[in-house]
């Protein structure tokens, strides 16, 4: 123990503490990758909302939007996917004759399913998150704990025992709990932080459902 | 989890380059952290103090056995002493007969030497003088090439003045020389800084001058830009009237007067609409002293005038509408 480095503490630990300890790392990388395309996502959904209301609420007219839309060529999502399927829906109802209440219940229930597929989008990986942030901090503690026993065992031989003989020995063991905690903090709050932000979207998307559906109801009590 | 994660590299690689350089500073902060060893430097002196008690004692046991074996020993040395004394007293006695006999033989001896030493002397003596005669001459020798050798040296000391001279006026005139170049350049490079900065002053009048005319530009296109603006608010402001006043009168138009309202009271109306006109809800914000009947003919109005005429541009289409009801 002359070179006190952080390195050869974690080279001079033993199999299991460098096991757990290389785990931590990984769930750590990952999980900040994660957040990284995860954060992406959710402010793409909010500024792609953002316009679509915009353009929605202009006063644009419906049938108008709607071909502007089905003409794009790219993947639609969010607020302009209900939309589309929603309006899809409500024409073909309403060319097939069907009651007016029907016709608006059927949108209504492609729009919803629109949603929730949406919905699903963005909830997609936060489990990941959440576990991470949740059974990391027990992972370091198993391999300090681990670490600690191996020190006391090596112990038991001695007759004069130190405390310089079992401080590396803990020192190295501790290492992985502050790895655990250092991957389970950043885990924990971008969970939470998406969490509220992706229930923000729902009730958007929720209220923006029930808008449009409204103004279908008036659209589909006009004469044909 | 993963397939998603390998869609996106870039996140797994910049994530990675987090922790790579987390890490990094951690292991150097360690490195510079000083740990005190006081556990360590407690246990050295507590040893050594241990070693010095235990060296005092073995020192005091072994100076009492040198007492012991000094003492043995000086009486040992005493007996031989006397012992000594007297087989000197009879090797004495001894040694004045056999010194007799010794300076008997001695004086013969003596004679021998003397008449030897004499014919040395003779010998000596001509050697002497031969050696004399041969010193004479190698002095003489010696003279002559010491004479030699610093006429030569004078000569030479002669020439390495003359060569001295030469060279410290060649570097005189070297130094001068450099003197006069020193100087041209020095001049040469004023008159390079003089130009610099006569340059510079003009670079900079011409910079201020195109700066001003930017302003100038700028201040135009400004003033343009604000009339521009101004033209396009009148006329959008004026378009808000004509879209206000075209719904209202739709509105009006779809009115039907309630029987039994002569007293007609001023209602603030709001109203919602969707895209294409279409009305969502209608409310009143205040409508002082009016009966249900009343305003029940006003939102069926509002309703019977869905779809609410278009505005003149599109961007002044309002999701919310505040009008003043009153009939005329």
């Amino acid at each position: 123990m002359n070179d006190d480095s952080l390195l050869t503490l974690i080279i001079n630990a033993s199999l299991p503490v460098q096991l757990v300890m290389l785990l931590l790392l990984g769930a750590s990388v990952f999980s900040w990758a994660l957040m990284y395309v995860k954060r992406g996502y959710i402010r793409q959904s909010q500024a792609e909302a953002k316009t679509f209301e915009g353009r929605f609420w202009s006063g644009i007219n419906l049938s108008d939007l709607f071909a502007q839309l089905s003409v794009r060529q790219d993947r639609r999502f969010g607020l302009e996917a209900i939309f589309e399927n929603g309006f899809r829906e409500f024409a073909r109802a309403r060319k097939a004759e069907l009651d007016n209440s029907e016709v608006v219940r059927s949108a209504h229930r492609a729009m919803k399913v629109s949603m929730s597929r949406e919905i699903e989008l963005l909830e997609t990986n936060l489990p990941f998150l959440a576990t991470v942030g949740s059974v990391s901090p027990y992972v370091g503690l198993f391999g300090t704990v681990w670490g600690i026993m191996e020190s006391f065992r090596a112990l038991s031989g001695v007759q004069q025992a130190t405390l310089a003989m079992v401080a590396p020995g803990i020192s190295e063991a501790l290492i992985a709990t502050a790895m655990g905690l250092l991957a389970a903090i950043p885990a924990v709050v971008a969970y939470n932080k998406f969490t509220s932000e992706i229930d923000a979207m729902i009730v958007r998307y929720e209220n923006f459902l029930e808008e449009f559906t409204g103004i279908l109801q008036r659209q589909a009590q006009s004469p044909r | 989890m993963l397939a998603e994660l390998l869609r996106h590299p870039r996140a797994l690689l910049l994530s990675l380059a987090l922790h790579v350089v987390v890490i990094g500073i951690m292991f150097i902060n360690f490195h510079f952290a000083d740990r005190p060893n006081l556990i360590k430097a407690g246990q050295v002196e507590q040893t050594v103090k241990a070693e010095v008690v235990e060296q005092q004692q073995l020192e005091a046991m072994q100076q009492q056995k040198q007492r012991e074996a000094e003492k043995l020993r000086e009486a040992e040395r005493k007996k031989k002493e006397q012992e000594a004394k007297k087989l000197a007293d009879k090797k004495k006695k001894e040694a004045e007969k056999k010194r007799k006999a010794e300076e008997k033989k001695k004086a013969e001896l003596k004679r021998k030497k003397e008449a030897e030493d004499k014919r040395k002397v003779e010998a000596k003596r001509k050697a002497d003088e031969k050696r004399k005669a041969d010193e004479k001459r190698k002095a003489e020798e010696k003279r002559r090439t010491e004479e030699k050798r610093k006429a030569e040296e004078k000569r030479k000391a002669e020439e390495q003045r003359i060569a001295e001279e030469k060279r410290k006026a060649e570097e005189k005139r070297k130094a001068e020389e450099a003197r006069i170049a020193e100087e041209k350049r020095k001049a040469e490079e004023e008159r390079k800084a003089e130009e610099a900065r006569i340059a510079e002053e003009k670079r900079k009048a011409e910079e201020q001058r195109r700066l001003a005319a930017e302003e100038q530009k700028r201040k135009e296109a400004e003033l343009k830009a604000k009339l521009q603006a101004e033209e396009t608010q009148r006329r959008l402001s004026s378009l808000q009237e004509a879209y206000k006043l075209a719904i209202l009168q739709k509105v009006r138009r779809n009115w039907i007067r309630p029987p039994g309202s002569e007293k007609i009271p001023e209602c603030w109306v709001r109203v919602i609409q969707g895209p294409g006109g279409i009305i969502l809800d209608v409310t009143f914000s205040t409508c002082k002293g009016s009966t249900q009947t009343y305003r029940a003919s006003i939102e069926s109005a509002v309703y019977k005038a869905e779809p609410l005429p278009k505005p003149g541009d599109p961007s002044l289409f309002a999701r919310e509408l505040n009008f003043n009801f009153k009939p005329e």
